[in-house]
């Protein structure tokens, strides 16, 4: 492998691991704060991106669709809130588990009913089709964009929740959610505002990847699960572990693909080899969790001592 | 039969034990007395195996016991109440109690044979269960019992694995002074058996009952002497009646 | 005391009339095969097998789940071991049953002992995380065996053979599959109240606890944790039987959560609660996917309303029946007070 080749997948892993911390992050907040397990958060994903595609493909302009995802998945998160997980706090999280089991399977069959099973194509916006030289390698503009995208936000979390208000007063709901209502902060709307951060962090996911993914029902499953890797190795409830966890998981999985193939060819035969690496790197993303779970129950950045949760 | 030898344990910087020593034997109550926040309740945790200690050794008859887990402690004669009542709220009393003699019985693994109708636990449960007084509520569910029979039920359940060792961490927390009397009454009764470690913050029920008394503040032990001298002690009542406990255990 | 007396010859004849109800619906369900092929209707009967299947499935997930409250994400990890220790032995051309057997409770007991230890290191939401992990990576294992249909599954030529039968025979499959599942139930029913069963709901309600009484508490979970798999294992090897296929499908995440919900539905942690929940499952699909196209967005909508609910109108029934199987034994057991 060339070092430029290798400097290349170090900057896909880079940008798939920000994706995936814009969708951790809202997933560990509402873990780590509310004790809510919200496995319906890749169907907001899903949903955010067919907001922003249909909106791209009615009015031509990327930006509008990118805002509308941003939007859509705000706003799911906050009746998400308001409707369900609001009514389950506290519940076992079996409860938990079962009604986002039933969102999951309502929003795939409902974008499957309304906009029917077809994928839908999002084209990257002109002018970040091209290339862009960075470091000697050659890199899609638009992955540039995703990657610039998604370390401002990241750089932009980390700002929110250390120097604001509302970021002192989100630590303290993680800590003592009773304590804070008495000091007379609207927890209610806290949660709200958690809950339509988390959102509108998957529907910017959504609306930066659409041009390189398919828009499709489902969607949103296999990025869920990568997400959920991510918060519980980076440790449930800790942002800055989410970061870290998000960047390991990327590169796992980028360069456990690349590099699989490159194994197994020598094993396999060409075809094969391609069909089954990225069977085994999702594999080994796995193996990597059982085994830091194995040793840390609690992931990397545990935020409670004793770690994963209990009720 | 309850040994520690230099206990210490951190949390974050915070020390909770500092170098803490004591020996209690059997047919005595030492009490462990000392402001919120001075470290009991980490005390008994690190005895009955919940919290792993930095340094120090904790001895059971002479046997190192610092590296077991709680369920071998139990099995060497350690039993304990909680500060809060930690009760097994689905189940009846009687189920509470017999889980308790059960874990101490032989039988090893009865797969299909209830537990309410195996002869050795429920024996032991109900003879348990008559000596507090209690056999007039075995049938109903812990739910269903108000703070002061629960903690009733949470001394049932210490005594009813037959232990060597009782550790109470404030058994008369919430209970009324009908109730706290009824529990020096107890506790008096089954001192002749047991080594008992009582973490009380009653005084009343501490000198009262106990044999030896320790005052604890910030993880230390300040003053570890018979309850008589405890009570005349100076550093002990300042430090008991709120004066500036730093300056006090500084100077110790 | 004529009171007391009473009120057990009551509750004895409240239990023989239950069990002379029960004895006949067995016999009925037994019958099945009969009526089947009188009325000509044998996807009745395919019908009915897979609802036996999946209801052993989710009885050996309400041993972890419902009485050592551990929800398990994964439980379809031990039905795909199951089905590929059938299909990939006839692949390679071995069709006795008792090899299939054998292969499925080393495979499901070993995979079992192994997730179990490390999943059991962990508690509440980083279990439910931890199962799904495993059924995820052993999903896609399966997904990566090209040799073995890959993505795209495995057909069995031939079921699984025990002397001379085989489990590709439809009546003897649902019998087999019948058998299993009371035998299953009846073990969980009797498990519940001993000591086993004590100790695994006393550690759901408080694990601290129940190590301070002296249990070794990680010990019972994880025999239970092997039980359950090698009982979905056994369940796995007669649902690729009536398929007569295996596919990564059926490790895949959907297929858990339908065991999850089976067992809720039913009633957690009462003993023939994940059977009636088989039954109202699988039947509700089916009468939602002959009336709509769009069946799964109103699955969805059921089972969100069942979680937001917080109980279901069966749990309260199956509660009021545990009240009467419960206080029956306890009252004559104590003649004497």
């Amino acid at each position: 492998m060339t070092i430029a080749l290798f400097l290349a997948q170090i900057l896909n892993s880079l940008q798939l691991g920000l994706m995936l911390f814009l969708l951790a992050a809202g997933l560990t907040l509402v873990f780590g704060i509310m004790n809510f397990v919200n496995l319906a958060h890749g169907t907001i994903y899903m949903m955010a991106a067919y907001g922003a595609a249909l909106v791209v493909a009615m009015s031509d302009h990327y930006l509008l669709g990118l805002l509308a995802g941003v939007g859509v998945g705000a706003m799911l998160g906050v009746g998400l809130q308001y409707l369900v997980a609001r009514r389950l706090y506290g519940k076992n999280p079996l409860y938990h588990v079962l009604a986002s089991f039933g969102l999951i399977l309502m929003g795939n069959e409902l974008v499957r009913w309304v906009v029917g099973p077809t994928p839908l194509y999002v084209n990257i916006p002109p002018g970040f089709a091209g290339q862009i030289t960075l470091m000697g390698v050659e890199l899609p503009t638009w992955r540039g964009v995703i990657i610039a995208a998604g370390l401002t936000v990241a750089l932009g979390c980390y700002g929110l929740i250390h120097h604001t208000k509302f970021g002192m007063r989100l630590r303290a709901a993680a800590s003592n959610r009773i304590m804070l209502a008495a000091l007379g902060v609207n927890v209610a709307r806290l949660e709200l505002a958690i809950f339509a951060l988390g959102g509108g962090l998957a529907g910017l996911a959504a609306g930066l990847t659409m041009p390189l993914v398919s828009v499709l029902p489902g969607m949103g499953e296999p990025m869920l699960i990568s997400a959920l890797i991510v918060i519980v190795i980076g440790g449930i409830g800790s942002v800055r572990g989410a970061f870290l966890a998000a960047l390991v998981v990327g590169m796992i999985e980028v360069m456990g693909r690349a590099w699989l193939i490159i194994g197994l060819q020598n094993l396999l035969d060409k075809h094969v080899a391609r069909a089954v690496s990225p069977a085994l790197s999702s594999l080994l993303l796995s193996l990597v969790m059982a085994v830091i779970l194995a040793v840390r129950p609690g992931g990397l950045f545990a935020a409670k001592p004793g770690g994963a949760g209990h009720g | 039969m309850l040994k520690i030898s230099h206990l210490s344990k951190k949390f974050a910087g915070l020390v909770v034990t500092d170098d803490l020593s004591l020996n209690i034997k059997v047919g005595e109550i030492y009490a462990v007395i000392g402001p919120n926040g001075a470290g009991k309740t980490t005390l008994v945790q690190q005895i009955s195996g919940v919290i792993r200690p930095d340094h120090g050794r904790i001895y059971i008859n002479d046997q190192d016991i610092t590296d077991l887990p709680s369920h071998r402690r139990a099995h060497l004669g350690l039993a304990r109440s909680y500060q809060v009542s930690s009760l097994l709220l689905d189940f009846t009393v009687m189920e509470n109690v017999i889980l308790a003699a059960a874990a101490h019985s032989p039988g090893g693994w009865r797969w299909f044979r209830p537990l309410l109708s195996e002869d050795a636990p429920r024996q032991a449960a109900a003879e348990c269960l008559s000596r507090l007084g209690l056999a007039a509520m075995q049938d109903r569910p812990l739910r269903a019992l108000g703070h002061g029979e629960r903690r009733q039920v949470e001394l049932a359940m210490a005594l009813a694995g037959v232990p060597r060792i009782l550790l109470l961490d404030e058994p008369a927390a919430g209970l009324s002074p009908t109730e706290t009397q009824q529990l020096a009454v107890w506790l008096r009764q089954l001192r002749p058996h047991y080594a008992i470690l009582l973490v009380e913050h009653d005084m009343d029920l501490v000198f009262g009952v106990a044999d030896r008394i320790a005052v604890m503040v910030q993880g230390r032990i300040i003053a570890d002497d018979s309850s008589s001298v405890i009570a005349s002690n100076p550093d002990v009542r300042a430090a008991y009646l709120g004066e500036d406990q730093n300056i006090k255990a500084g100077a110790l | 005391m004529s009171k007391i007396f009473y009120r057990s010859k009551n509750a004895a004849f409240a239990q023989t009339k239950l069990g002379a109800i029960l004895l006949l619906l067995i016999l009925l369900a037994a019958c099945l095969p009969l009526f089947t092929q009188w009325g000509d209707a044998p996807f009745v009967l395919r019908f009915a097998s897979r609802v036996v299947i999946l209801a052993l499935a989710a009885t050996a997930l309400n041993l972890i789940m419902g009485f050592g409250g551990l929800v398990s994400f994964g439980q379809a990890l031990f039905l795909g071991l199951g089905a590929y220790g059938v299909a990939i032995p006839s692949h390679l051309g071995f069709e006795n049953g008792f090899l299939h057997l054998a292969l499925v409770m080393l495979a499901s007991g070993v995979v079992g002992a192994m997730t179990g230890m490390i999943a059991l290191r962990t508690s509440g939401l980083g279990f439910i995380m931890i199962s799904l992990a495993f059924a995820e990576m052993f999903y896609y294992l399966f997904v990566g065996m090209k040799n073995f249909g890959g993505d795209d599954g495995l057909s069995i030529l031939a079921g699984s053979r025990f002397f001379a039968a085989t489990l590709a025979n439809q009546t003897f499959l649902y019998l087999m599959a019948l058998a299993i599942l009371l035998v299953a139930l009846l073990a969980c029913h009797l498990l519940k109240n001993a000591r086993f069963g004590m100790v695994l709901r006393g550690a759901a309600m408080n694990k601290m606890r129940m190590a301070s009484l002296g249990y070794d508490v990680r010990r019972y979970q994880i025999l239970a944790y092997v039980i359950a798999a090698m009982v979905t294992g056994i369940a796995g090897m007669l649902y690729a039987n009536l398929m007569l296929y295996a596919a990564p499908s059926y490790l895949a995440w959907p297929m858990s959560g339908n065991l999850i919900m089976m067992v809720v539905i039913g009633g957690l942690g009462t003993s023939i609660g994940p059977l009636l929940g088989a039954i109202l499952l699988l039947l509700g699909e089916e009468i939602l996917q002959r009336t709509t196209e769009h069946w799964m967005f109103w699955l969805g909508a059921m089972i969100l309303a069942l979680a937001l609910s917080g109980k279901t109108g069966l749990i309260d029934v199956m509660t009021a029946w545990r009240a009467i199987w419960q206080k029956a034994p306890l009252r004559l057991g104590q003649p004497g007070k």
